[in-house]
Formats: C-alpha cells, structure tokens, sequence
C-alpha cells in the first residue's frame, strides 16, 4: 500500500506559504488563458482580432460575445474576459483620448488626481 | 470628445431626448471629474494589467492571484528551507520533518501500518519513535546534537518541537546571513544523517557508534558546501576543527 504522506493543497501552496510550490494546473491554465484575453483587448491589429472581429463584431472596442452561435472556444474565452478576476484589474488608461467613448462599457470609476489622469474600470 | 467639449453645455453632451432629474445628476458628476484633466496628446489610450508593475499581462502575476492563499500552519521561515546548497532530495527530505510526515513508527502507527508494539525506537531506548524524538530527545540520535554543539562552540537547550529546533539552531551563531546559511546547512545533514542511522540499524541491522555519525554529518556538510561553492576557501582539517574561524566569520 502507497500511503499519501502530505495532501495535494499543501503540496501545490507556494513555496512562499509553506509548500512544495508544485503548479495547480487548473488556476495556471486559467492564467494562460488570460493571456488570449489579455491580447484581444491589446493588440487589435493581429490575425486573431480581426477574425474575430469580422465573425463576431466590435463595440467600444471590444470584441462581441455572439450569443448560443458563437464557437465554443471563443465563449469559453469571452466568458474568461468577464470573469471576475481578470475584469477587475483591467483599466483602461486615458492618454490623448483617442478612443474615449463613454458609452455601455465603460464606467468612470477611477482618477489619479495627481497627473491629472483619467483611468477607467471596465 | 474632448475636441466637442465636455463642459457644461458642451457639444459632447448631445442627447436624442431630454435627460431625466436622475439622469442629469449623474451628467454633472461626470463633468465635474472631467473638469481638471488634461489629456496627453502624446499618449496613446492604452490598456493596462494592475497586478503587474509594468502594466501588461502576465501569466505568473495571474496564477499568483487565482492561488492566492493563507500561509499554511508552520512555524518556520519558509523559504529559506529552500537552501541552495543542499541537495533538493535532502531539502525535500527537510520539509518533511518539519511537517511531521515522515514515515517514523508513530506515523505509522497511527496510520495502521504497524501494531502499537512495534512502535520503540531502534536505539532500544525505550521510548516511542515519533519525529521529535528521533530527531531530538533520543538519547542516542539525540546526542548527535551534543557533539555538533561543541564542535561549533555552542550550547543550547533542545525545544520540544522539531520545528522550533531549526529556528534555534539556524539563528544561534548571531544574525549574520553567513552563519545562518551554513547552520542551516548543518542541520540539513545532521538530520540526513540521524534519518540514515535510523534506517540502516531499522532494515540493515548495521549500527554505527554516535561519534561517527557525527564525523559523516561534518564531511557532508563540508562537500555540499564546497560543491556549490568552488571559490569558498576552507579546507577539510580547518572545518573539521572549527567551521566559523576557517569561514573568517567567527
């Protein structure tokens, strides 16, 4: 018989917290596919945006969900964009305000006062 | 927008129907934050990560937030288990006893593995094998302790836990990081070494005397820090005599 010595949450805690450090594969999954979240929102004149923009649409900037009919992969994706913890530490940070629309998806809730800057929540 | 104007009045605030009471309370909120910004016209509008200094995505920034956790229950500092002078197997090894789980008889005992008469220490001392024994009280694995402290010029009361031991021993040769990094060392071998001892009476039958054990534990120490270390000018009969005067940080 193989006994189990120490329980997989303490050997996948970090090292800093007192554990082997050994990856959880799910939350780093969900990590790397924050990454296609990340780049959609950045880098609109890749490959990738442009298809799913010409399939799908943009608002604000934005790529469109498409509802029941969009492909699976891309509402596991949309919905990850949405999801709590990658929503909320996306700003949208103003320069020339170029692309400033104060329309449905954008809510002002943020302002560093001392550069006279404006950053946005989404 | 801004080029419409965003004041009061401004050509930006064009509706297709008039505005509610509600409605324009909100309006007058949204110009009164907009009144003291100044764009910059030499910025573009950008999106940015916070948990990333540098503001963009990271993989790591992002697994770190989704494994966010407590600390587990452990008395010890952490990370400097994590000594890079100790081969990974003997750190690992470390975590272990730290944690209590390894397979001592008491362990085992109180996982069914054996019955309770088989759970004495291999010494024959008479007590029960649990990790704080074996690793401190014993009175034969347990004086390995002694000679270390007086090869190091020490002394030191042991504490009831293993845990508490390694901040002891780890931190009693004074704050410096030096010192504190080759006891550490030390202790990693001396229990190393306690655990071999254990293992080799326990299946092998072989019994070792205490004093050479404790010439194993200074040799191991020695070659695991001269092995990562080329450059460190000690040799062999200087540590074996006294490691801090030979490391000039005595």
């Amino acid at each position: 018989m193989k006994i189990s010595w120490v329980d997989w949450n303490t050997v996948c805690s970090r090292k800093e917290v007192g554990g082997l450090g050994v990856r959880r594969i799910r939350e780093f999954n969900i990590a790397l596919l924050g990454k296609w979240c990340w780049r959609l929102l950045e880098d609109t004149d890749s490959m990738w945006f442009r298809v799913l923009s010409a399939r799908y649409g943009v608002e604000g900037g934005r790529l469109l969900g498409g509802g029941r009919e969009a492909s699976m992969w891309w509402r596991d994706i949309f919905a990850l964009c949405r999801e709590e913890w990658f929503a909320t530490h996306i700003r949208r940070s103003v320069g020339n305000g170029r692309t400033l629309d104060f329309g449905p998806m954008f809510g002002v809730v943020e302002r560093s006062l001392g550069s006279g800057s404006l950053d946005f929540m989404i | 927008m801004q080029l419409l104007g965003w004041g009061v009045n401004g050509e930006a605030w064009r509706w297709r129907r008039r505005l509610f009471v509600w409605e324009k309370g909100l309006l007058g909120d949204l110009i009164s934050l907009l009144q003291n910004v100044n764009l910059q016209v030499a910025n573009i509008d950008r999106w940015r990560w916070s948990l990333e200094s540098a503001n963009t995505y990271s993989v790591r920034s992002a697994y770190k937030f989704l494994t966010l956790q407590p600390p587990l229950a452990s008395s010890v500092d952490v990370l400097s288990l994590w000594h890079k002078d100790v081969p990974l197997k003997v750190v690992l090894f470390g975590w272990r006893v730290l944690r209590d789980r390894l397979s001592t008889k008491d362990n085992l005992f109180r996982r069914g593995i054996i019955d309770q008469a088989s759970r004495q220490c291999v010494s024959g001392c008479g007590s029960l094998e649990t990790s704080s024994h074996l690793f401190l009280h014993c009175n034969f694995f347990g004086s390995v302790w002694h000679f270390i402290y007086r090869w190091l010029g020490l002394s030191m009361v042991a504490p009831a836990r293993v845990s508490d031991h390694y901040d002891q021993f780890s931190g009693c040769g004074g704050a410096t990081k030096g010192h504190r990094s080759i006891l550490q060392v030390i202790w990693f071998a001396a229990n190393w070494e306690i655990w071999k001892e254990r293992n080799n009476r326990l299946f092998n039958g072989k019994e070792c005397p205490v004093y050479k054990v404790v010439d194993k534990i200074k040799s191991l120490a020695f070659m695991w820090l001269k092995a990562k270390n080329t450059s460190l000018s000690i040799n062999y009969h200087g540590w074996w005599l006294s490691p801090f005067t030979i490391l000039g940080i005595g």
